[in-house]
């Protein structure tokens, strides 16, 4: 157990440093100001070793430079930036399992039935539909046709929340204002726009991996043996199917936080939520070089962190592989 | 006292082509205590018929009968919710696959915990001791270190005997075990059966040994069911079966069985039926043998029934003389 943790963390520990040749290189193209802010010297040292050396020591001690645009610490305004970007992932990526998953079940359940048959066609029609598109719909219908949700951001003006965490879900229930359950409702309107915009994708991925791999585990040997034994239908569902076939799902909610994280860019921008995507979306209309490398390296990492996390997640899930050490 | 009855049980599978008859009209019956064999070839239905008395059946197979009486109750009566749980306190199966039939994902501890915590209740103490008391009669000399252990770090024959051990849990008073040795070593394969049938005579529970190897049934069972095609072909006690086979697939079978050492004579070749079981949509006209059987005759276009044999048992077979007084097709009589 303790040697697969210690090879999770070396994988972990390269592919950064891998990252970091990556954007070392991008570096390379950035106008002399902007690369200079990475360096030590107002002048680049001479080989590109010492170049390398030099941006490592600014990227761990955190001095990724000033945005050209606002003149502020990139680092700084990335964590200010990042909370509303993880409300609007952790939200998006709830609401896909906890639609996903029990769909997937129940089309399995029903396999190749009227039930199934309406979740895979509708699971197609959400996986390719472009989602600005269908942000925009949503936005129509709801926002402006019916008027249930607010149009942009991620509160009404006229509440006042003071950030304590920069979640706005958790921060209006923490506010001491008298008007502190309002807002928290207002905020909640203003996320689940969005939140269903980025879940579409994949919820769509989710129910079918769901579903392929239930119906796999539900005609195993096993899954019979649990009848005979008399357990009851909700038990032999929900604890011995399901276990069974959290591997294959487990594995794919690694993959497609990083299409949420990409996802969050374009949904981020259709309602205007103060969010990292939306920020790394002005800077490219900026041209600001310091500010992209920032959401680049950061992200990026976030990603290879939360692949990591859900490799050993999937180690626990099986005892296979947990005792194979 | 009667343990099983079963008259006239048939399961038709709904194909995209339309449906099948998979078991044909199957008629049995076994006593408390009893040790039934059944065997055939390989999608003869056997296997199906086990489940379908468990009420295992897949959703796109349907299964109709008469009687379905275990231990008392008719189940053809009940609600499919009191049926699955009055056979669950009645009867357990075992399946071929050791390995395959434990879920993966829990240790030996938590699934027989969770049988005995349905069937038995009490303290999670009490059904830990039990537990044990369970490993240790299915001849597992350290249960407490295997309790702890997942289904994949146990060879074939652990699991086998894992499995029984959970399917005895509940107390059955009916043991199905469909092909328990096939998958395992030859030398386990003994010592699973011997357990097999020593529990079921210690526990006083009918045991239904499925298989379609004759050499387990010869010397363990009471009766013998040939199947085949779905289709009942002899039933008769176990001596009749293997001394004085009537039926020309029953003679097959035990003909198909390789003989060692003297009884071998060198340079004979080993007998084989010709051909292969038909596809069930594809059934021959009259006796489902026939374009394999050995012995067929003319009338073998017309359809045999099962009938009664003087001083033997049941046979569904032109050849096989009936005894002369009934003359009736067996599911209407007892035996």
């Amino acid at each position: 157990m303790s040697k697969m943790i210690l090879r999770q963390l070396l994988i972990l520990l390269s592919s950064l440093v891998i990252l970091t040749f990556f954007t070392f290189g991008l570096t390379l193209f950035f106008p002399i100001e902007s690369r200079f802010q990475l360096l030590d010297t107002t002048q680049a040292p001479d080989g590109l070793v010492e170049q390398y050396v030099s941006y490592i020591k600014h990227i761990i001690t955190g001095d990724w430079g000033f945005s050209q645009s606002r003149g502020t610490d990139v680092l700084k305004e990335f964590f200010i930036y990042f909370p509303a970007t993880v409300e609007l992932v952790i939200t998006a990526l709830l609401l896909a399992l906890s639609l996903g998953i029990p769909l997937g079940i129940t089309a399995a359940q029903n396999k190749n039935k009227w039930p199934d048959k309406l979740v895979v066609s509708s699971t197609l029609v959400g996986y390719s539909m472009p989602i600005f598109w269908w942000g925009m719909l949503l936005v129509l219908f709801f926002s402006l046709s019916l008027g249930v949700t607010p149009v942009a951001s991620r509160l009404g003006f006229e509440y006042d929340i003071i950030p304590v965490t920069g979640f706005m879900l958790i921060d209006t229930l923490l506010s001491d204002q008298p008007y502190a359950i309002e807002a928290f409702y207002d905020a909640l309107h203003h996320l689940i726009l969005p939140a269903i915009v980025l879940a579409t994708i994949p919820l769509a991925i989710f129910t079918r991996v769901t579903r392929s791999a239930m119906i796999k585990v539900l005609a195993s040997d096993y899954i019979r043996t649990a009848k005979a034994k008399g357990l009851s239908h909700g038990r032999i569902i929900w604890i011995h199917a399901l276990r069974n076939a959290m591997l294959p799902i487990l594995t794919i909610i690694g993959l497609q936080i990083s299409v949420l994280i990409t996802g969050t860019l374009i949904t981020e921008t259709i309602f205007s939520w103060p969010g990292v995507g939306k920020w790394l979306l002005e800077a490219v209309y900026r041209r600001d070089f310091v500010t992209l490398h920032a959401g680049l390296l950061a992200t990026a990492s976030l990603v290879i962190m939360i692949n990591i996390a859900v490799e050993l997640m999937s180690f626990y899930v099986n005892p296979k592989m947990r005792l194979q050490e | 006292m009667q343990l099983l009855r079963v008259e006239n049980l048939s399961v038709t599978y709904h194909s995209s082509s339309g449906p099948l008859s998979i078991v044909e009209r199957l008629s049995l019956k076994m006593d408390e205590g009893e040790i039934l064999g059944v065997i055939g070839e390989s999608g003869s239905g056997k296997s199906v018929f086990a489940l379908s008395i468990m009420g295992l059946l897949s959703t796109k197979m349907v299964m109709r009968a008469d009687y379905l009486n275990l231990d008392g109750e008719d189940l053809m009566k009940m609600s499919a919710m009191d049926r699955a749980v009055y056979v669950a306190s009645k009867a357990a199966i075992i399946f071929q696959e050791p390995q395959a039939s434990l879920n993966p994902c829990f240790t030996v501890s938590s699934q027989l915990d969770e049988t005995l915590s349905i069937h038995q209740g009490g303290t999670r103490k009490n059904r830990r001791v039990r537990a044990l008391e369970l490993l240790d009669s299915v001849g597992i000399t350290k249960p407490e270190i295997l309790l702890k252990l997942y289904p994949h770090q146990l060879s074939g024959g652990m699991n086998q005997r894992v499995a029984i051990a959970m399917a005895l849990a509940c107390k059955p008073r009916l043991l199905i075990a469909d092909e328990p040795t096939t998958a395992l070593d030859v030398t386990i394969q003994a010592q699973i059966l011997e357990l097999l049938v020593n529990l079921s005579q210690s526990e006083k529970a009918g045991l239904m040994l499925i298989t379609h190897d004759f050499a387990l049934l010869s010397e363990n069972t009471d009766r013998i069911g040939v199947i085949y095609s779905g289709q009942l072909m002899e039933h008769a006690a176990t001596e009749n079966i293997l001394n004085s086979p009537r039926h020309p697939y029953t003679r097959a079978l035990l003909d198909s069985v390789p003989q060692l050492g003297d009884r071998h004579v060198k340079g004979s070749r080993l007998f084989a039926l010709q051909g292969q079981i038909p596809a069930m949509d594809q059934l021959p006209v009259g006796c489902r043998l026939g374009p394999r059987c050995p012995k067929a005759e003319k009338q073998c276009v017309n359809k045999p029934e099962l009938l009664s044999v003087e001083n033997h048992g049941k046979v569904r077979c032109h050849l096989a003389k009936p005894s002369p007084t009934v003359k009736k097709p067996l599911e209407q009589e007892e035996q």
